[in-house]
């Protein structure tokens, strides 16, 4: 999938970080994103995801190897250049919202960025309508919902208007609504708008819909990185990093591996597994397998 | 004016104890002095005092997030944290009611006096916009007796003891005691300033020092507790924010 | 721990009403010249029409009556003091006269009328207060205070501080439910225990937001001053209101004060 994008949007090369405390959180990362390309980091807790977005965002100068923006190193840029290239969404919207408005603090990145303060509202009202939290403008941030804190959270990264957006854990603690609403938008803001995403998370479910590439993390190291049908071959590799493959594949394993169910390959969304099934069910092409349904 | 109050030779004891009990029952947050009690010049005036001490802290505050850009968030968090203890409802065992600390001391200790003054100025309008303590127009009093005596007197004795070789818990004890009676003090003064009658400056001062008496002594000394019980947490969990605080490193 | 802040207004100060949206410097304009004429009022009729008219708006706007008195019961206990205080201290003619403990205590007309006369002061000037906060949303209040030329970085960190609270106050009352399910508050001794830790870990919450706060403020280019937006300026219909009420505070304070002596 990569091989369709040209020169890395963003690249880090053998990049390593360890706290002042000593706790070494990354491990010699090499990584590129090409232009329009949406990765997700696939990491369970504690190996080092976070890290890496902070490092990414340039808010963590990697104890060795570099981070490139479009071909320069980010610890040269100016932090006006850098952060009108790069959007950061923090993983907790407390961390992130500090206006006393929702309307002031999406404004705080276009100020900022020096903008008159017309070209500040025009880009306040573009960004909340987008995310579909207008109606919140004039809204206390404490008076906020989990939801409505996210999507106004990322409301004041987009007005920043980021060729490259990272996102922390964009749908933790989200209710399953919330969380489908903003993985559609994330699809839509890269597919349609060209952004590119870097997204860290450790829910797989959803990650064979929107991810062209899925980068899976552990202690610190990325220890495999490919399409995600290559990445969910191999669950074995995930169960180590403390992950698993998308529930309705790990049902179809189960029954490759228990019920002699034969699989050209694994389905890894719904819409495929239900298609597995009604090819199933329509004929049996493949004797076997339509004898082991049966059995089920 | 004074005569015929106390048929007794020396200081009205008898009356102190009266209005001691009177005043028990109410909550100590009354410390704050009350929007509209001080006439006009004195509100006016309190305020031409507290002002240089606000600037002054401000200035503070500028030079060292300057050297320092995560400075200005780190006052802005410790000034919601000391809102939030002093908004914490404390038993106090002998009047029997709730009580807050101020949190001056600690805030002092932390980040300075002269910031923890612009941090008072900021929590005590707050407070009185939102929660109805103390006022806008005492406001500038209020700064003076909780921002400038409490920082400034319980930072003063926090140093005094790390210099004295004294464990970091006991001057956090001595500095959260201090800043409390300070307050309590400059607060007794300035109502009496304002409210004396000519020649009775002494007994009124006295009178409002005892009525305040049986929440603000065992307040001050609750205050010292927390102050200290707060930096052994803080010790243990995040020494780097009190590395400062050793006796040779002064201020942090 | 929430039940101090049941008494925010900053909820009632979102509702939409007819004084919600006068422009939050000509409300300050006219809270300054209230403070004034109450602070300088030397007679009772001023600060109690202030109050009445206050506490009246108050209501009709939809405050609860109850949160109303709750609030106003705040500065009771300084007042009550001063009362007794000036009562006991002030006069000549003794009201009534008791003995404490051996000695005589008598408290006298004088001095009850002028703790009274305080009293009331304090009350006037609080329901004033109570209006402003309760018809001006912190946002606004920190806009107004700009335009008054408040230091620039006075507002930005009570900004941030307002902000902070919730969040703060959120963790703080979670860590305080965790200690009560374990009997942290079970007793004197261990309450204390509680509060110290509590204390402690509300200032290490504190500092680790603080770190995270900044990280977030300087991704999305902040450097070193919180850019507010423009000012706009002061409408002339807004000066014109702010003109209106203060001359009829002037004229009320001059009838009240000087007209009736």
């Amino acid at each position: 999938m990569s091989a369709a994008f040209s020169a890395p949007a963003l690249a880090c090369r053998s990049v390593s970080f360890r706290y002042p405390e000593g706790s070494q959180a990354l491990v010699d990362i090499d990584l590129a994103v090409a232009p329009g390309e949406f990765v997700a980091l696939l990491a369970a807790n504690g190996s080092g995801k976070t890290t890496l977005i902070k490092v990414l965002a340039g808010l963590l100068a990697p104890t060795a190897g570099t981070v490139r923006i479009d071909g320069s190193d980010i610890r040269q840029m100016p932090a006006k250049a850098l952060y009108r290239r790069v959007g950061l969404l923090v993983q907790n919207p407390k961390d992130q919202l500090f206006g006393a408005t929702v309307a002031e603090d999406v404004a705080f990145g276009p100020r900022n960025l020096g903008l008159d303060e017309a070209q500040v509202q025009e880009r306040v009202a573009a960004a909340l309508a987008a995310v579909g939290a207008a109606h919140l403008r004039e809204r206390a941030i404490h008076h906020l919902s989990f939801g409505e804190q996210k999507r106004a959270a990322l409301a004041g990264v987009l007005a920043m208007q980021p060729a490259i957006l990272l996102l922390d854990e964009p749908t933790a603690g989200m209710d399953p609504a919330g969380e489908t609403r903003m993985i559609d938008f994330l699809y839509r803001l890269n597919r349609e708008h060209g952004l590119t995403v870097i997204f860290a998370t450790h829910s797989v479910d959803m990650l064979p819909l929107i991810a062209h590439r899925i980068c899976v993390l552990e202690h610190g190291r990325v220890i495999q990185c490919d399409a995600p049908r290559a990445v969910f071959q191999a669950p074995d590799i995930l169960a180590r990093a403390g992950l698993r493959l998308p529930y309705i594949s790990v049902l179809f394993d189960e029954m490759h591996r228990h019920d002699g169910f034969c699989l050209d390959r694994l389905p890894l969304t719904v819409r495929e597994a239900r298609q597995a099934l009604l090819d199933l069910l329509a004929g049996p092409s493949d004797p076997s397998a339509a004898a082991a349904v049966r059995h089920g | 004016m004074m005569r015929g109050v106390v048929r007794g030779p020396c200081i009205p004891i008898a009356l102190l104890i009266l209005v001691a009990g009177l005043a028990v029952p109410v909550r100590a947050h009354a410390m704050h002095i009350a929007e509209g009690i001080l006439p006009a010049g004195h509100a006016a005036l309190w305020f031409l005092v507290s002002v240089p001490f606000v600037l002054w802290g401000l200035r503070e505050i500028r030079l060292r997030s300057a050297a320092a850009p995560h400075y200005k968030p780190f006052v802005a968090l410790v000034g919601a944290a000391v809102f939030i203890i002093s908004c914490m409802p404390i038993p106090v065992p002998i009047a029997g009611s709730c009580a807050h600390p101020v949190g001056t001391g600690l805030a002092a200790i932390l980040i300075g006096p002269a910031p923890a003054v612009v941090l008072a100025s900021i929590a005590l309008a707050l407070q009185a916009l939102f929660m109805a303590h103390g006022g806008l127009t005492t406001l500038g009093a209020n700064v003076v007796a909780m921002g400038v005596a409490g920082a400034f007197s319980g930072y003063a004795i926090f140093l005094l003891a790390r210099r004295l070789g004294l464990p970091l818990l006991v001057a956090a004890f001595l500095a959260g005691l201090l800043s409390d009676w300070a307050t309590y003090a400059a607060t007794s003064a300035v109502l009496t300033v304002a409210l004396h009658e000519p020649g009775g400056f002494s007994t009124m001062l006295q009178l409002i020092l005892v009525a305040f008496m049986p929440t603000q002594v065992p307040l001050g000394i609750l205050e010292g507790v927390l102050a200290a019980g707060a930096l052994r947490f803080v010790q243990a969990r995040m020494p780097v924010l009190i590395k400062g605080l050793q006796p040779t490193g002064g201020a942090v | 721990m929430s039940g101090g802040f049941d008494l925010f207004f900053d909820y009632f100060a979102r509702r939409d009403n007819r004084l919600r949206r006068f422009d939050p410097r000509v409300k300050m304009g006219v809270v300054a010249a209230l403070f004034a004429a109450i602070l300088l009022s030397t007679r009772p009729p001023l600060p109690a029409m202030v109050s009445v008219v206050a506490l009246g708006s108050l209501l009709l706007i939809g405050i609860p009556l109850g949160l109303i008195g709750r609030r106003l019961l705040a500065p009771l206990g300084i007042v009550i003091a001063l009362v007794l205080i000036q009562g006991l201290l002030v006069g000549e003619t003794v009201l009534a006269a008791f003995p404490v403990a051996g000695w005589e205590v008598a408290l006298h007309r004088e001095g009850l009328v002028r703790g009274a006369g305080m009293a009331l002061r304090v009350w006037g000037a609080f329901s004033v207060l109570l209006l402003f906060s309760a018809v001006t949303p912190a946002h606004e209040m920190f806009r107004a205070l700009r335009w008054c030329r408040m230091p620039h970085l006075w507002v930005e960190i009570a900004m941030l501080v307002y902000r902070y609270i919730f969040v703060l106050l959120e963790e703080a009352s979670e860590m305080v439910a965790a200690q009560r399910v374990r009997l942290g508050y079970a007793g004197f001794g261990n309450g204390l225990r509680s509060a110290g830790t509590l204390t402690g870990a509300v200032v290490v919450r504190a500092m680790e937001q603080s770190l995270r706060t900044h990280e977030a403020m300087v991704a999305r280019g902040y450097t070193d001053v919180f850019p507010f937006g423009p000012l706009p300026p002061m409408g002339r219909r807004a000066w014109g209101a702010l003109a209106g009420v203060v001359a009829v505070v002037g004229i009320l304070y001059w009838f009240l004060e000087r007209g009736l002596a």
